[in-house]
């Protein structure tokens, strides 16, 4: 758990504490990679300012060599600074400030995910959708989603990250190609539509949660 | 150094200016020499005549025709070829010391010795003439150059007014002379005026210390003028860009500075909260009691409004301050209501929310953080002043070139005396009945809405409650993909 404002961390480290977790603490970016070296960590909460080192370099850094998931927590007004540590292989955000609540149901939802790697799957299932990835086919509650193939990839993608958010740039290359990254008309209004369908079927708008400034999140199913 | 060189240099053309004045020779001097010539040329034929005849030695003259008209133009030219001539006959053409004249023959030596010198007289005139013309122009290019210089070298205008002025005045014949700018004034005496104006602008006047008479009608003076003019107005031009460039300067410094003091005021606000909401979040696996719950409780809610507050003082500042950039980018109105809502709705109240979505409503332009607290703003507005059954219904529809928000509650209204103030910082509503709240909610709303090219109303209907309407200027020519 990384963060350079001592209450801040001290109060971050209690709580987890005794959540029943078992915490290291460090404040800059160099105790941080020297720390997680030394003892692997299974998850790593990473505040974005530091005072040695740009959180989003921090992240690459660690990603090089450490699949344990990385949670950070930003300050509001660092979309900017949040998609480059996203981009760099962060999994998750919080934006300060956050109740303790909502941290600790992140670090589960991350920890779980680490877990049981979903990679493979050929059938996903979120909440009342189920994705068929072979045969590109979507059902909700059984019955049959009819989607373009650029709004099955779409959901695809959101489905295979499912709680993670994923910034525009990364939806726009993987969906589109990499010359793609800026074109933000295509995806709202690809977005667009994939919801109207979604909402038609049942799965409310809402199941794709808008990250303002940042990208898009498909909620997980609460059973997940 | 550089001061030798500048003093060197303004000496060196003011000797070749003089070329400038008006070419008023005094006529006793020419007349002296036009006699002197003749008187010599007389001599020098007296002593030529015993070894040739007459009529061929009498070209002498011509010499004293061609000296004087070069001279002193093609007048004198004339009046010295027919002195010539009169004195020729008078004292080499027989009968000797007479005017009469006998034989044809020196008839026509005198006529041929006349229309030469008429024509020498004008050829020798007419390059003199040229010969001036040439250095004058040449002294004015000189004189412009030497103006262009002083106002290039120049710090600044008002410096070299002075030194132009005294060497303009100089240029034309005037003893010494400034440059006035500003309102005309009457010339003091001795004083004559010559007007700079460029493209009908008047500059301002040259003002001449005894000047010669006539020095200030003549082309060259008018040149100079037109010149002096166009420079000082160059001049005039530089100066105002650097100011504005200065202004442009400061202003951006001073927004930078703004800028910089809010971010780091946001920073060391937020941090200490920021704790104080983490550490009462720990405070719960502390096994408290109800009543201790209630307390911490107390101090989560506080503490996020406290934060909310915060924010929206930044928000004001930063809008105050002009230190707001508007980020923008394509935006479906639908994802931006459906984010406001799922940030500021609490989940207890989501029921009182009814969304009334177009169906694939154009997109839109703007920040989508700005835009986002605009909507966030007037629905907690709109939760807040209207009791806690009634319904608060957002819509998102096309109308005409614009996408409209509107937010509907079912409160109170407000008063048509409120309806203009509402939107101004800190104001609170006359009508009793006070919800707490900073005022600045509304403040904040409508200035980021017009920082992202939307106008932002509202309105009571009759029946009671407000509508908030936002809307969103839909880009011309949107190419659906």
């Amino acid at each position: 758990m990384v963060d350079d404002e001592r209450p801040i961390r001290r109060a971050l480290e209690v709580t987890l504490v005794k959540a029943g977790y078992d915490v290291t603490t460090a404040n800059d970016a160099e105790q941080t990679l020297t720390l997680a070296a030394l003892n692997p960590p299974d998850l790593v909460i990473l505040d974005l300012m530091l005072p040695d080192a740009d959180g989003a370099d921090v992240c690459k850094q660690l990603r090089d060599w450490l699949r344990a998931p990385i949670l950070l927590i930003s300050a509001v007004g660092e979309e900017q600074d949040k998609i480059r540590a996203l981009d760099a292989g962060a999994d998750d955000y919080l934006t300060k400030p956050f109740g303790i609540g909502e941290l600790l149901a992140r670090v589960r939802a991350l920890l779980r995910r680490s877990e049981g790697a979903t990679s493979g799957e050929q059938v996903l299932e979120v909440g009342a959708l189920v994705i068929d990835l072979p045969h590109r086919v979507v059902t909700a509650a059984g019955a049959e989603v009819h989607l373009t193939p650029t709004e099955f990839d779409l959901l695809k993608e959101l489905a295979l990250a499912e709680g993670r958010p994923l910034t525009h740039q990364m939806l726009l290359r993987k969906v589109w190609g990499p010359g793609y990254a800026q074109e933000m008309q295509l995806l709202r209004t690809h977005m667009g539509r994939l919801r109207d369908k979604l909402e038609d079927n049942g799965v409310p708008r809402r199941s794709i949660e808008t990250l303002t400034g940042v990208g898009y999140r498909l909620r997980g199913s609460p059973t997940a | 150094m550089t001061l030798l060189g500048a003093e060197h240099d303004s000496h060196r053309p003011r000797r070749e200016w003089s070329q400038l004045r008006a070419a008023g020779a005094s006529w006793p001097a020419a007349l002296s020499i036009a006699l002197l010539l003749v008187t010599a040329a007389t001599l020098a034929v007296e002593i030529l005549v015993p070894s040739l005849p007459a009529d061929s030695a009498g070209v002498i003259y011509l010499v004293a025709v061609l000296v004087v008209s070069s001279l002193y133009g093609l007048w004198w030219g004339l009046a010295t070829s027919i002195g010539a001539a009169l004195a020729f006959n008078f004292f080499f053409l027989p009968p000797a010391h007479t005017l009469v004249i006998t034989s044809s023959s020196d008839w026509a030596a005198l006529t041929v010795f006349v229309v030469t010198a008429a024509v020498t007289s004008n050829l020798a005139s007419r390059v003199r003439r040229e010969r001036d013309e040439a250095a004058r122009r040449a002294a004015e290019a000189r004189l412009s150059e030497s103006f262009a210089t002083l106002i290039a070298d120049a710090s600044d205008l008002a410096s070299v007014l002075p030194t132009l002025g005294s060497q303009a005045a100089r240029a034309l014949g005037a003893s010494d002379g400034a440059i006035h700018r500003g309102s005309p004034a009457p010339p003091e005496r001795r004083q004559s005026v010559l007007t700079l104006d460029f493209n009908g602008r008047r500059l301002g006047e040259l003002r001449l210390i005894e000047s010669p008479p006539g020095a200030l009608d003549t082309p060259a003076a008018h040149r100079i003028a037109r010149s002096l003019a166009g420079l000082i107005a160059l001049g005039e031009e530089r100066e105002r860009r650097l100011q504005q460039q200065v202004q442009a300067e400061a202003l951006s410094r001073s927004n930078e500075l703004k800028t910089a003091l809010l971010r780091a005021v946001s920073h060391d606000m937020r941090s200490p909260l920021m704790a104080i909401t983490t550490a009462a979040g720990g405070l719960r696996f502390a096994g408290l009691d109800e009543d201790d719950r209630e307390l911490l409780q107390t101090i989560t809610d506080q503490s996020s409004r406290m934060n909310r507050m915060i924010e929206n003082l930044l928000d004001l500042s930063k809008l105050q301050a002009g230190a707001v950039a508007a980020n923008a980018d394509w935006l479906d109105p639908r994802e931006l209501v459906e984010a406001s809502l799922d940030e500021v709705v609490p989940h207890e109240q989501e029921a009182r929310v009814k969304v009334t979505l177009a169906h694939d409503p154009p997109l839109v332009r703007g920040d989508a953080s700005q835009l986002q607290r605009v909507i966030v703003n007037l629905v907690e507005n709109a939760l807040k002043f209207s009791s806690a059954d009634s319904p608060v219904e957002v819509s998102v529809e096309r109308a005409g070139g614009v996408v409209e928000i509107a937010i509907t509650d079912q409160g109170r209204g407000i008063a048509e005396v409120d309806r203009e103030r509402i939107f101004e910082p800190f104001y609170r509503s006359s009508s009793p009945g006070q919800v707490p709240g900073s005022g600045l909610g509304l403040a904040i709303a409508m200035g980021l809405a017009q920082a992202n090219g939307c106008t932002l109303s509202v309105s009571s209907p009759d029946g009671g409650g407000s509508r908030f309407v936002l809307a969103l200027p839909v880009p011309a020519g949107r190419r659906r993909p």
